[in-house]
């Protein structure tokens, strides 16, 4: 049986080569690319994401990854976001002022408040019944995020707490987001990414 | 329950590993990749890297070592601090395969320039690295450039208040390699509200580790000489710190 193959998108906003040397230790084939048709050839799209979400949406936009993620997702086409990248799935964010987002999942990116900073390992709360996220239930997860998904709806399978909840995972069918970093959250990250990605590929 | 942290620093000066003593005194230790590799496998909580030569010799980030660190494959998320002196270098180091970085001489020679790299960036990924000294009352920051130490201006705290920077790392320069002589009560008097302090530099103590993670102003503890020359270095002295806000150690293989 062959292996999952993972497209990292690369839109120049995040740490590509640290994630694929971590999916590709999970047992994953990666590729990382911003070439659609390359990307078509991979069973799950990765959007990664570290930095602001103004400049990440530009970039999608410049380098058309917008259109053709939006367009992915409307065939069904299995997506995974993680930190920044789960918040560009979203309909719009407040970060520097108003930015559209890809608007694949609803929700929208707020700061998070009083508590400025969400940085450290914190414990993930799973709701409802995604298998993935279950089988990781009450495990710490790396979070590093000062802005935060809101007004997602049923779509929140998991949540941390500040001690107010965050939301920590988002998932619509085949398109899922994660605020924390499964891949630097050590070796509960690297199970939560086998399963999820093998779940979310198989769905 | 948000976890303080107890981080591992990896300290690098002339391309090698050292272990430094008030940063005056250095003994060499080995490739930085290993120490790093270390902290990594024994489940640390951050792993910071701090090039403590870059700046002082205008060579900019070391991206050759970050290029060998990405290679490592590391699941520990990464701050590296170290010849950052403008926001393209943040970002550069960032894609190179940090996850936050450290920055001390640019706070304070080019403010305008943190806030562009809080912009590409997000201050979360910002950590204000400042050496210090308590003086009588007052907490007076070291420039280790000038050789000096000067009162705190408005500059950083006005960073903090308008989320520019993330977290402040506190690092008592003179006891680092010995034990500090800071103590939690004076961090009343820091001239910031509401900001997240890292604290680093003599933190061998395990009770006063404790103490400080006990503080609410401290968000983590950074610890780097002990944990160089021992299997499991790291995870020791997490279990004897015992602090409840801290992740358990964790043994793996």
């Amino acid at each position: 049986m062959s292996r999952i193959k993972v497209g990292l998108i690369d839109y120049g906003a995040g740490n590509l080569a640290s994630i694929g040397h971590v999916l590709q230790d999970a047992g994953f084939r990666v590729r990382i690319s911003s070439n659609y048709h390359r990307l078509d050839e991979c069973d799950v799209l990765m959007l990664p994401g570290v930095g602001a979400f103004p400049p990440a949406m530009m970039k999608l936009r410049s380098t058309g990854l917008y259109d053709y993620l939006r367009d992915a997702a409307h065939d069904d086409k299995a997506i995974i976001g993680i930190c920044l990248g789960m918040q560009l799935l979203v309909q719009e964010s407040l970060e520097q002022g108003y930015t559209p987002g890809l608007g694949i999942l609803p929700g929208r990116v707020l700061p998070l408040g009083e508590k400025r900073w969400h940085i450290g390992w914190n414990t993930v709360e799973c709701i409802g019944e995604d298998r993935a996220l279950r089988s990781t239930q009450g495990e710490c997860f790396y979070f590093n995020h000062s802005f935060h998904v809101v007004d997602a709806g049923s779509c929140v399978i998991a949540e941390a707490r500040l001690p107010q909840p965050v939301t920590a995972a988002i998932r619509s069918n085949r398109v899922a987001g994660l605020q924390f970093h499964p891949e630097k959250s050590q070796c509960v990250g690297i199970r939560l990414l086998q399963m999820l990605i093998k779940d979310i590929a198989n769905a | 329950m948000l976890r303080k942290r107890l981080i591992g620093v990896v300290t690098v000066r002339k391309g090698w590993a050292v272990q430094s003593f008030g940063y005056r005194r250095y003994l060499p230790l080995g490739r930085p990749e290993c120490l790093v590799e270390n902290l990594d496998r024994w489940g640390a909580d951050e792993i910071l890297v701090q090039v403590i030569d870059r700046s002082s010799r205008n060579l900019g980030p070391d991206f050759d070592l970050l290029m060998r660190l990405g290679k490592l494959g590391l699941e520990t998320p990464l701050i590296y601090g170290g010849g950052i002196t403008s926001a393209d270098h943040a970002v550069q180091v960032i894609q190179s395969g940090a996850d936050r970085i450290s920055i001390d001489q640019i706070l304070h020679n080019s403010p305008c320039e943190v806030r562009r790299m809080a912009l590409r960036l997000g201050a979360q990924a910002l950590i204000a690295a400042v050496p210090i000294r308590f003086c009588d009352t007052t907490w007076l920051r070291h420039d280790y450039m000038k050789r000096q130490c000067f009162p705190f201006d408005d500059e950083l705290p006005a960073l903090f208040q308008d989320r520019v920077v993330s977290e402040l790392m506190l690092i008592d320069w003179q006891n680092e390699g010995n034990i500090t002589e800071f103590k939690p009560e004076q961090l009343a008097r820091l001239p910031f509200t509401e900001v997240p302090v890292i604290m680093f530099g003599g933190f061998t103590k395990p009770s006063l580790t404790r103490r400080f993670l006990d503080h609410p102003k401290v968000a983590a503890v950074a610890v780097g000489n002990l944990f160089s020359y021992r299997e499991h270095a790291y995870q020791d002295y997490k279990r004897v710190v015992g602090s409840v806000s801290l992740r358990p150690p964790t043994y793996y293989g």
